[in-house]
This record gives C-alpha cells, structure tokens and sequence, in this order.
C-alpha cells in the first residue's frame, strides 16, 4: 500500500501549528481555540481527515461450515490465516457494508435516486434548464470530474486539514492532494489571476467577526458545482465561509453566477468534527479514466 | 445505552460529512452488464492502483494459444484501503489469477470484478454480492 506522509508535521511546525490547546467552557462545551492575534485557531485536521482511520470497510472469512470471522483490514485476515485460526478454504469477503443487498449497482441506483429527490438544485434561469437537463441525462460523457478533470470550488467541498498563519491560511484536501495558499491579509484580488480561468480560482480571505470569509474568482467553465448537470460559468464568484464553534469547523459556500442563476446558491452547510487521529495522510491516486468509451448507457450514479 | 447509540450515529454522520470526497465515478451499471457474467485465468501483467477504479490487466490465453489481455476494473483505491488491501500484498504481477468479471456491455474484453481467485486458490469476493447468496437481492428482480 503506497501511503504518504505529507510532510504536515514539518508544514506545522514552520506554521506554528501546535494543536491549540482547549478547554471547557463556562457552559460545559469545548471553547473555540484561538491564536495570539485573538482570531479562531482553524488549524487541525477536520472530519474524516485524509483517511488512514481505518475500520471503514471490514473483511469476512466465511468457512466452508458457514462459520463468519470478521477483521478489520486485510492484514489481520492475514495474520489468522498464518496462525490457523483461518483456513485457506475459507471465502474472503472484502465489501463495503452499507450497500443494499451487498451489490453496489443498488447503492449506485439509490445514490441517483436520492441526489435527484433530495437535493438542493441552483435555481437556474429559464432559458438554460434544457441545458441543465442535457446535462444531467448525459452527465456520463459531460461531467468533466469523469474524464478525471478536478471537481474545482465549491464542489471539492471542505478541506480535510488547515493550517493557519497570522497572514494565510493553508487549505488541504485529500482530493487529488489538491491545496490552496489563501492570504488572510487583507488584500485585494490579484488583478491578473482573478481574470484567469482555474478550477480553484483566486481566493482572498477576510474575518469577518469570528468567521474566516473567502472570495473566490477567475473560475473556468469546465467545473461544475453538483453531478446533476449543474453548470456555471467563468464569471461565478464563490464566498466560502468557514467558521469553528469548539471542536466543530463549519462550512458553507455561496455561488454567485447572475448570468445563468436566478439568485445566489447556497451550498448544503458542511460540519466536520475535529480528528484527532495520528494516522498518517494518505495519497488520493492520479485519475486515469478507462471507461468512457466502452459506456453503453446513461445511468448515473 | 440509547445517548451512546445516538452519539455513534451523529459521530458517524459527521465523519461522513467530512470525508473527502474520492475522485468521482460513473455507474459502473453503465459500462458493465451485472447480470452477464464472464471467468476469465490469465497471467497478471500489471497492477494500475488509481482512480476513479483500480485496474488489473490479465494475459488471457485461448485454446489456440492465442493471448488476449483483459482489463479488469474494480473499486476505488480508497474502498480498498478501507479494508486494508493493496495492491502489492494481494496482486503480484507473473501470477496466474482467476476474474469472475460483470462484462462490458459491448463485449470487449474488459470487466468489473466480482471475485478474484487467488494463486493459491483463495477466493476473495469484492464488493459483490452473488444472487445465489442468502438474502441478495431479495425483492430485486
């Protein structure tokens, strides 16, 4: 297993990324940590944290005799079989559990249903829902993420650990291993890469109280902000707002985009925990699409 | 007991929302026929451990000794990971592994694993669940 350590610690140190120490509040919750400035201490590793937790998936060995063992990872299976107390006849199991029936063609087929029932669509003017339909009924060859493209901002979502400065705050998803060097310093877009076309943008933040505001802009046309055939144009604008209540990070973005959107979209607000795993940060593997060409159906999911 | 389950659940939900999302992918429905079942024995010629599905490609030889390579397409890595298989300790290149495969739907020779037999002869299921199987697909059709 190729696992790499991204040199966090070494980052951290030179960040002055020393876990902020918290303690209980007055009313019994964990108070927000905060740096010498007085601003919130986003710094940390948030929610699932760049994987390395493990315990996501499990692996049966089912005997002949229909008796079931269950591990963890693959390694301690191993380790059974070597110490007889699995026998080679024994069928592996290696499956994700929340799929319905254990087949994942269903889980895909719910996935589908769902973000199509439940989801939270851009209200896009009239003139472009036949696109938006096209989009969406034809997402397999047209959703660029597919063809392995990045998902770009504001659909990479929020960062899986943060490091933060007096003066920048340093955002790293394990998607891709992409980050984005963001300054905090109070100043303006950069005039040329604000007129660029990226899939990150040029981000500038600001606190706003005590929340950490970021103005994005110079995207491309070649993201898009959700699977349903959700566009956006060259001309979005995107304020993500990222705020730390305790042990807890929130984060939420607003796409503007008047030239195909009726009104300003809100993205679904994300909470992430504090993880307070050691596990080391894992690589995301380069993309190499092999499939596109041999789809015969539409179906998403 | 019942604070403890809620508290497991929200943790789970919240774990959830802060995963970072995997590269996405299509349907594997789309390319690959589940109900059309294919067992292909070939020599493993290499390993390809990246998104959006890891690849596994196979020296398939036929009774006039002619050889076809299949590519065969799985999980993401990070499922993998999830469960602690990679691909240097199960997948070794030179040896003869067996794929129970979900076919391409345009017949080419490629699929999406369902079962792989080992060297050894160990069957692992991957992400699969076969018809078969006691309580798969109950109220499919």
């Amino acid at each position: 297993m190729t696992r790499v350590v991204f040199g966090l610690s070494l980052i951290a140190l030179l960040a002055g990324d020393v876990e902020a120490q918290t303690r209980p509040a007055s009313n019994g919750s964990t108070a927000t940590p905060r740096t010498p400035e007085g601003k919130p201490d986003l710094s940390g590793r948030w929610g699932g944290g760049g994987g390395g937790a493990g315990g996501a998936g499990g692996v049966q060995a089912i005997e002949p005799d229909g008796q079931v063992h269950q591990f963890e990872h693959y390694s301690e299976y191993s380790a059974a079989l070597a110490a007889g107390r699995v026998s080679a006849n024994a069928k592996i199991v290696g499956r994700q559990p929340n799929y319905r029936h254990g087949n994942n063609v269903y889980s895909e087929r719910d996935a589908g249903f769902t973000q199509r029932a439940f989801g939270n669509p851009p209200l896009y003017k009239p003139e472009f829902w036949e696109r938006v339909q096209y989009l969406d009924e034809n997402g397999n060859k047209e959703d660029t993420t597919f063809s392995c493209f990045p998902p770009g901002v504001p659909r990479l979502g929020p960062p899986m650990r943060i490091v933060q400065t007096p003066k920048d705050v340093i955002l790293m998803y394990q998607n891709r291993n992409m980050w984005r060097v963001i300054p905090i310093d109070g100043r303006p877009h950069d005039p040329v890469n604000s007129q660029d076309q990226t899939f990150l943008g040029d981000a500038v933040g600001r606190w706003e109280g005590d929340t950490l505001v970021i103005d994005v802009v110079g995207f491309n046309d070649v993201s898009w902000l959700g699977w349903p055939g959700w566009f956006h144009t060259n001309n979005m604008r995107v304020v993500e707002r990222l705020r730390r209540e305790g042990n807890t990070l929130h984060y939420q973005a607003t796409v503007h985009d008047p030239d195909v959107l009726m009104a300003p979209w809100e993205m679904d607000p994300r909470a992430l925990p504090l993880n307070t795993s050691d596990a080391p940060y894992l690589e995301d593997p380069p993309c190499l699409d092999f499939d596109l060409s041999h789809m015969l159906t539409r179906e998403r999911g | 007991m019942r604070h403890g389950c809620a508290g497991a659940l929200m943790l789970g939900a919240l774990l959830w929302a802060g995963s970072a999302d995997p590269a996405a992918h299509h349907a594997v429905q789309a390319a690959f026929d589940q109900d059309d079942h294919a067992t292909v024995t070939g020599v493993l010629t290499k390993v390809l451990w990246i998104n959006p599905h890891v690849r596994w490609f196979l020296d398939v030889k036929d009774e006039s000794g002619k050889i076809t390579t299949w590519t065969i397409s799985g999980a993401g890595p990070g499922g993998f990971r999830d469960i602690g298989i990679s691909g240097r300790d199960v997948f070794k290149t030179g040896a003869t592994y067996t794929a129970i495969v979900a076919r391409a739907r345009d017949k080419s020779p490629s699929g999406y694993v369902l079962t792989f037999i080992l060297p050894d002869g160990r069957k692992i299921d991957l992400w699969h669940q076969y018809k078969s199987e006691p309580g798969a697909g109950a109220g499919e059709k």
